[in-house]
């Protein structure tokens, strides 16, 4: 090798970048070790880069710099979540309409479920949630014409959206709850609508991506509750003594 | 219960990638507090765009990617001038000193900012060492004849401002207060 394409592979072999081949970065060496010039500007060449590259580095990094970008991308990450939740709403409604088809309610037993999820979407209901206590929500449901019982084992901290809903052309009412990243949907089923007592009898059971169970109304017989739900258990959305119970 | 993976994947990211890209990001403006501004919105990007990177190995390239491109569009929008004209960058032709000087911190980033961009991000990727020219190629889609050009006169321009002797002059001589873009 000669000292002009030695002196032009020198930047190719820097110690954290070798882009040379090995038969390149050996013929390389060697010259350098037989060249004195080519040696020392070798030499020197590494020197000042090195010393320019620690100059270069040190560059200190502010405090809490770490914790402030988690932060921001945290936020960031919420609102798109949270509108990708609402996208999973129509997903879990024609989940609901074919649990209920399935179960054969009254009327409707050996015949499948017809799943209209644009109406469910367009009659969906979403007031703020002003008063989220239990009897909130009842008195809100009895302005509307709809007498029911709200269930009073979940956390209504977590409740976001309350309204009426069509399920198989009634007006039922619905919950909904949000932990985290999962969410309950609480349907509150009335005998005079659907066939309970099938209902009960597939207390809890699991579809693509949800979970369900029926649980029947411990102030009216009448009611019944269908909770559709994400994640593993319905723990996380209990009040406080029935989410140690469901432990 | 752990992260969802794609937000596990971020943070993996932030952790591992962080300090690199602000020292990147504060080279590239001379401000801490722009460094700090740039490394976020890098990093929302990164997160907005997760999907594209396939190649979990390519992460340091792709985010340095992503932070170049963010401060571009803020050089546009801002229509920073710089000092130092394309023309009086010279190679490197004067071998350094020996012993080096130390390299006052203040006087490099100034240095830096006169740097036309063109010439500024390559020298700062090559510094920072683990960029061969190869990546600095990619990093900026240009030819490696050229960046091995732009290299050398940025690389030259460094050393005459940092470690020649005070009032030394560069090879081709005079600074001026022209926009070098």
């Amino acid at each position: 090798m000669d000292c002009r394409t030695a002196r032009f592979l020198l930047d190719f072999s820097r110690p954290l970048t070798k882009e040379l081949e090995e038969t390149e970065a050996e013929a390389l060496q060697d010259h350098l070790a037989d060249c004195s010039e080519c040696g020392a500007l070798a030499q020197a060449e590494r020197t000042a880069d090195h010393h320019l590259g620690q100059a270069m580095r040190g560059v200190p990094v502010p405090e809490g710099l770490h914790e402030r970008l988690l932060q921001r991308l945290d936020a960031e990450r919420r609102p798109r979540d949270r509108r990708r939740w609402l996208r999973r709403l129509a997903g879990l409604a024609a989940a609901a309409c074919l649990v209920l088809g399935v179960w054969g309610l009254v009327g409707w037993r050996n015949r499948p479920a017809r799943v209209d999820i644009d109406e469910l979407a367009s009659t969906m209901i979403v007031p703020g949630v002003s008063n989220p206590l239990p009897d909130g929500v009842e008195r809100f449901f009895q302005s509307r014409g709809v007498y029911t019982v709200a269930p009073t084992d979940l956390n209504y901290a977590q409740l976001r959206y309350y309204g009426l809903v069509q399920v198989q052309g009634k007006r039922v009412p619905l919950l909904l709850f949000m932990h985290e990243q999962d969410q309950a949907r609480v349907y509150i089923l009335s005998d005079k609508q659907f066939n309970l007592a099938d209902a009960l009898s597939k207390k809890q059971n699991a579809g693509s991506g949800y979970r369900y169970e029926v649980r029947p109304s411990p102030k009216d017989d009448h009611l019944a509750y269908l909770i559709i739900y994400t994640g593993d258990s319905l723990a996380p959305f209990l009040s406080g003594g029935e989410a140690r119970a469901a432990r | 219960m752990g992260l969802p993976s794609s937000q596990g994947m971020v943070q993996r990211l932030v952790d591992e990638h962080y300090a690199a890209l602000y020292r990147y990001a504060f080279r590239l403006t001379g401000s801490a507090s722009d460094a700090e501004d740039l490394t976020q919105d890098a990093f929302c990007t990164a997160q907005l765009k997760l999907e594209q990177l396939r190649d979990p190995a390519r992460a340091k390239a792709w985010l340095y990617s992503i932070m170049r491109n963010a401060y571009l569009h803020r050089l546009r929008a801002e229509k920073r001038q710089h000092v130092v004209s394309l023309e009086v960058l010279a190679d490197v032709s004067e071998p350094p000193p020996d012993p080096l000087p130390p390299v006052d911190a203040e006087q490099l980033q100034a240095a830096l900012n006169e740097l036309p961009e063109v010439f500024r991000t390559p020298v700062i990727l090559y510094y920072f060492e683990e960029f061969s020219y190869r990546d600095i190629a990619e990093q900026m889609d240009l030819p490696l004849g050229t960046v091995m050009s732009r290299l050398a006169r940025a690389k030259g321009y460094l050393r005459g401002r940092l470690l020649q002797p005070a009032g030394a002059v560069l090879a081709h001589g005079q600074r001026g207060a022209r926009d070098g873009l």
